[in-house]
């Protein structure tokens, strides 16, 4: 979808990258190796805006009132800011056993913590409170939005967790997350989609109504994309450990149509709710990705509200 | 192409195998781990035949190596080939030695035995040299090499049939290892030329636990001999034995009162109850009342049976035993073995001062061996029963005229006599024996006694004492002896000198025999003689010297054992009477009598009384146990045993001219090295198509 723009940034592959045994060191490396690519950021941030004066009522706190107004106009007047918060991100990370599979040398769940590490590390850095959830048939692991270092490497540990469970519901940590989360802030959910979509559109709704921005990161061995297999063997779903005698010749174009229907759903779905939804393949530098993201949030899809964002 | 054990063509039916895996393998194979199955449908691949098998050049290989392996066990050989290949005959060379012991009249043995020897015969091909040699305590050849070489070969099996005709099993002990000993020189003996290196012992007997192997423990086996154990059993296990117990075994009580006899039961027995009864030779009905005994399987017991009151009964029989060879005992009335001498002296004077007194106790009764000393008056005027020819006569007083004549007749036909001359009359009565008239002595005391010195320790009777630890004569003295002139006795030799001057030991040959003269007295008041530690073996040599002493200690004997003949006097005709009853001569004296061939009660009839030896089957024959082939490993002899299965089945002469094309021809090899070459290359590719297999998933599996 997105991956078509190339950032003039340093990137390192993630073959190369995935050989770094810490996932926090990975998600460091990609994260300076982006500030390093940057010349200039384009979200520099905001200052706290002023947004209208309006009449001294009493029993207004006379912190606020506006000296100057009154020497120059003799009346009462009060400063109205916009309310100032830090971005609250909650990551969702699916750590169902179907994303355990992978052609390239690493799988997707690698992938998907290093991607939700270094998103992780990107908004610490920026002073955003990031909170992790992490599911499979169930949720597995819950941390609140924060920002403190030590939060950060709890949400990395927790990532450094294998992979379980042995089916994926997307719908209940979404529906968990709209019962935790009161305050507004962003959820980027990142998973294979490989699960029936159907009570996913109304959650996700949901959620959107309830002040969330969503962002989805749907991540996919190139495998699953083009299904290059040759001879003809005995298949296992690495989920359920169901096989299936399969010649892939004879079933290929049938499973990429019903494929390339899935994810169709999939990014109707998210245009009709005005979400952010990226296809990430394995092979996909993370710099660019995350250069993909600001892009895109810049420009972005609708969204419900386009006050907070990634960056501020 | 025909195979020997076409049942092993069966085998190649496991083709079936690599094909079954080659077309099943596929679908049972490797799994490729996917993400999610949701978006495919099963589509099993396409079972068309020419898509199942895989590996189309392994399967053939790996059938080719079952069937060549199957064939190559079938034993196949070509028919037509056999008279095209007679070099390829290896010439052997068999000595079968038969087992003739007493063991084999067992019931049925005998007969197997029989029958294992014509099957040798039967499987000849190859034979070069064959000899049949049959055994019990001699090996002795029935049919030598040159009989076999020179008679037509279809001839050859008659000849030996002929020879076994008139064989049977005799009542000889067992020696397995003369036996082999002697098959052995035989398989090495050049007969036209070097031996074959192919030779063959083969052993038919009972195997039985009694055969004697001692000597085989220093036999070297030279290459390319085996020895095939060709076992026959009796129709019934087991087997009990009677052995008779005498001399050492038996205490001096249980054979005064009866005869002691071990009876032993063979492990594999069923029968533990028997009895024993004593039996004469003249009739089969027992004398006395049977004893029963219980001998436990692979036990012994000792029992005594008293000697029966009726006069007759010479041998102790075992009831109750099926296997009859070993259930007879032969018995001799008495033991006869007594040395008797004669001693002449005073009849009245049995004191401690009368040398019988000291002569008695050197050499008792009971003593080893048993003597007896038969007293005789010196004053005696008839000889009475003392016409017996005396080999050993001591005459301690002086002679009448009637004893002198006998002493001297009887020494010129060989006897001794030896004189104690310590009295002048004793003196002059040794001139009449000696024929020398007037022959006289006369005493010389000296103070302190005399000694004996310048001793011939050569002589036969002082060589005991050569050795110097026993050559002190010094602490003897002799008070009273006499002086006698040697010189006037012709043929005298001074044996011994006193220090006084005269001589101390005379001998002077007369006629056959020898006359001993001793110029002193033995009482203790005369000399130190009969105290000293000297006396006794002088007395042994003395024995010996005369011939008294009987050659035959032993008083059991197997069959085969030599009969010791007692020496006698010249001229003197002796026959041997036979358990048959027959009558042939007996040896001359010293010689041994050896056609000891069955068992029984042997009698020599001569002079004097007659002498009987029981001659018995040896004990080791009742062990009959098959268990000697155990020992023979254990000694090293290159065995090869045949199986049971082996024995059982006699194969007809096409299959073993079968036998004979396949094991010349040996095609077998040939398929077991194709096999094995396929196998190498079934090796080499079956690794190809793994590498090749691996790439081709690695490329699949994540």
């Amino acid at each position: 979808m997105t991956h078509d723009a190339r950032p003039s940034a340093s990137r390192i592959s993630p073959e190369a990258l995935m050989k770094i045994r810490h996932l926090e060191w990975r998600a460091r490396s990609v994260v300076e190796g982006f500030w390093a690519g940057l010349h200039r950021s384009p979200y520099h941030g905001f200052s706290a805006e002023f947004t209208e004066y309006r009449a001294y009522t009493p029993g207004d706190d006379l912190r606020h009132v506006d000296w100057r107004v009154f020497g120059r106009s003799d009346r009462h007047v009060i400063r109205k800011f916009e309310e100032e918060t830090n971005l609250r991100c909650l990551l969702l990370v699916d750590q169902s056993r179907s994303m355990a599979y992978g052609s390239t040398g690493h799988t997707k769940a690698d992938y998907a913590a290093t991607l939700a590490a270094t998103l992780a590390r990107f908004l610490h850095q920026q002073g955003d409170a990031v909170g992790l959830l992490s599911f499979d048939q169930r949720v597995r692991d819950y941390l609140p939005p924060r920002h403190r270092a030590s939060h950060l490497r709890q949400i990395t540990l927790a990532l450094e967790k294998p992979a379980g469970g042995t089916a994926t519901d997307l719908v209940s940590p979404l529906r968990r997350v709209g019962e935790l989360v009161r305050q507004r802030g962003r959820v980027v959910m990142i998973s294979d989609f490989l699960a029936p979509l159907e009570a996913l559109d109304r959650v996700l709704g949901q959620l959107v109504a309830a002040g969330q921005e969503v962002t989805l990161f749907r991540v996919l061995d190139p495998r699953e994309i083009a299904f290059d297999f040759k001879t003809a063997t005995l298949f296992e779903d690495v989920e359920t450990g169901r096989t299936l005698h399969i010649d892939p010749d004879a079933v290929r174009q049938e499973y990429l149509d019903r494929f390339r229907a899935h994810a169709e759903a999939l990014n109707g779905l998210a245009r009709r709710l005005g979400i952010a939804c990226h296809t990430v393949p394995t092979t996909q530098p993370l710099e660019t990705l995350l250069l993909d993201v600001l892009r895109a949030r810049s420009s972005g899809p609708a969204c419900h509200r386009s006050a907070s964002a990634i960056g501020r | 192409m025909t195979f020997l054990t076409p049942l092993f063509l069966l085998g190649t039916l496991a083709v079936a195998g690599p094909i079954l895996f080659h077309l099943v393998r596929q679908a049972t194979r490797d799994r490729v781990p996917f993400s999610s199955l949701e978006f495919l449908r099963a589509a099993p691949p396409r079972l068309d035949r020419r898509s199942r098998v895989e590996h189309w050049l392994l399967l053939l290989l790996r059938c080719a190596a079952i069937v060549l392996l199957g064939l190559g066990f079938a034993r196949p050989f070509l028919k037509g080939v056999t008279d095209a290949l007679p070099g390829t005959v290896e010439a052997r060379r068999v000595v079968v030695l038969l087992d003739t012991s007493a063991s084999l009249q067992r019931p049925g043995v005998w007969d197997r035995a029989l029958e294992r020897v014509r099957h040798h015969l039967r499987n000849q091909a190859g034979i070069q040299d064959l000899a049949l040699v049959t055994f019990d305590r001699t090996p002795r050849v029935v049919v030598p090499f040159t009989d076999w070489r020179n008679a037509p070969p279809d001839t050859r099996t008659a000849l030996v049939e002929q020879r076994l005709v008139g064989l049977a099993p005799g009542w000889g002990d067992t020696r397995l290892d003369t036996a082999l000993q002697a098959g052995l020189d035989l398989l090495g003996e050049s007969v036209g030329g070097p031996p074959p290196v192919d030779r063959e012992l083969i052993v038919v007997s009972d195997l039985q636990e009694g055969s004697r192997t001692e000597s085989l423990q220093t036999t070297e086996w030279p290459k390319g001999v085996r020895v095939v154990l060709d076992g026959v059993q009796s129709d019934r296990p087991g087997n009990a034995g009677i052995e008779l117990l005498t001399g050492d075994d038996a205490t001096p009580e249980a054979s005064s009162n009866g005869v002691r006899v071990r009876i032993v039961n063979s492990p594999d027995a069923t029968a533990d109850r028997f009895e024993i009864a004593w039996q004469s030779g003249t009739s089969t009905t027992r004398v006395g009342t049977p004893m029963a005994v219980q001998v436990t399987p692979g036990q012994s017991r000792v029992v005594s049976l008293p000697r029966p009151t009726a006069p007759g009964a010479d041998r102790i029989v075992l009831g109750g035993d099926a296997a009859g060879f070993d259930n007879t005992v032969f018995v001799t009335a008495r033991p006869t073995n007594a040395v008797a001498l004669r001693y002449v002296g005073v009849a009245t004077d049995r004191t401690s001062r009368a040398p019988l007194y000291f002569l008695e106790r050197a050499l008792p009764e009971r003593g080893t061996p048993p003597v007896v000393w038969m007293q005789q008056s010196a004053d005696a005027t008839a000889l009475g029963g003392f016409q017996t020819f005396w080999k050993l006569t001591v005459v301690a007083a002086p002679p009448s005229p009637a004893v002198t004549d006998s002493i001297r007749s009887q020494v010129d036909q060989g006897a001794t006599a030896l004189v104690l001359a310590n009295t002048p009359e004793a003196v002059n009565r040794l001139g009449a024996l000696l024929g020398i008239a007037d022959l006289t002595g006369t005493a010389e005391a000296q103070p302190g006694g005399s000694l004996l010195v310048d001793i011939d320790f050569r002589h036969p009777l002082f060589a005991p004492f050569a050795d110097p630890r026993f050559s002190d004569f010094s602490r003897m003295r002799i008070w009273k002896p006499m002086r006698i002139d040697p010189a006037r006795i012709p043929g005298a030799k001074v044996l011994a000198r006193l220090d006084s001057g005269g001589p101390g030991l005379l001998e002077v040959p007369m006629g056959r025999g020898r006359v001993v003269i001793v110029p002193w007295g033995w009482s203790p008041a005369d000399s130190q003689w009969v105290l000293s530690t000297k006396f006794v073996p002088f007395l042994m040599a003395l024995l010996d010297a005369s011939g008294a002493l009987p050659s035959d200690r032993a008083s059991t004997l197997a069959v085969g054992d030599p009969l010791p003949m007692p020496s006698s006097a010249e001229g003197s005709a002796r026959e041997l009477e036979l358990p048959s009853g027959n009558r042939v001569p007996a040896p001359t004296s010293g010689a041994n009598f050896t056609a000891t061939t069955t068992p029984g009660i042997h009698r020599l009839f001569g002079e004097g009384p007659v002498r009987e030896w029981a001659v018995n089957v040896a004990p080791s024959e009742s062990r009959t146990a098959a268990t000697v082939s155990g020992v023979l490993d254990a000694l090293g002899v290159p065995l090869r045993e045949r199986s049971a299965a082996e024995v059982s089945q006699t194969p007809t002469p096409a299959v073993q001219a079968a036998v004979e094309t396949e094991g010349r021809q040996k095609l077998w090899r040939w398929f077991l090295a194709a096999t094995l070459l396929i196998l190498v290359v079934e090796t080499l590719a079956a690794g190809w198509a793994a590498r090749r297999s691996k790439r081709t998933r690695e490329g699949q599996t994540p």
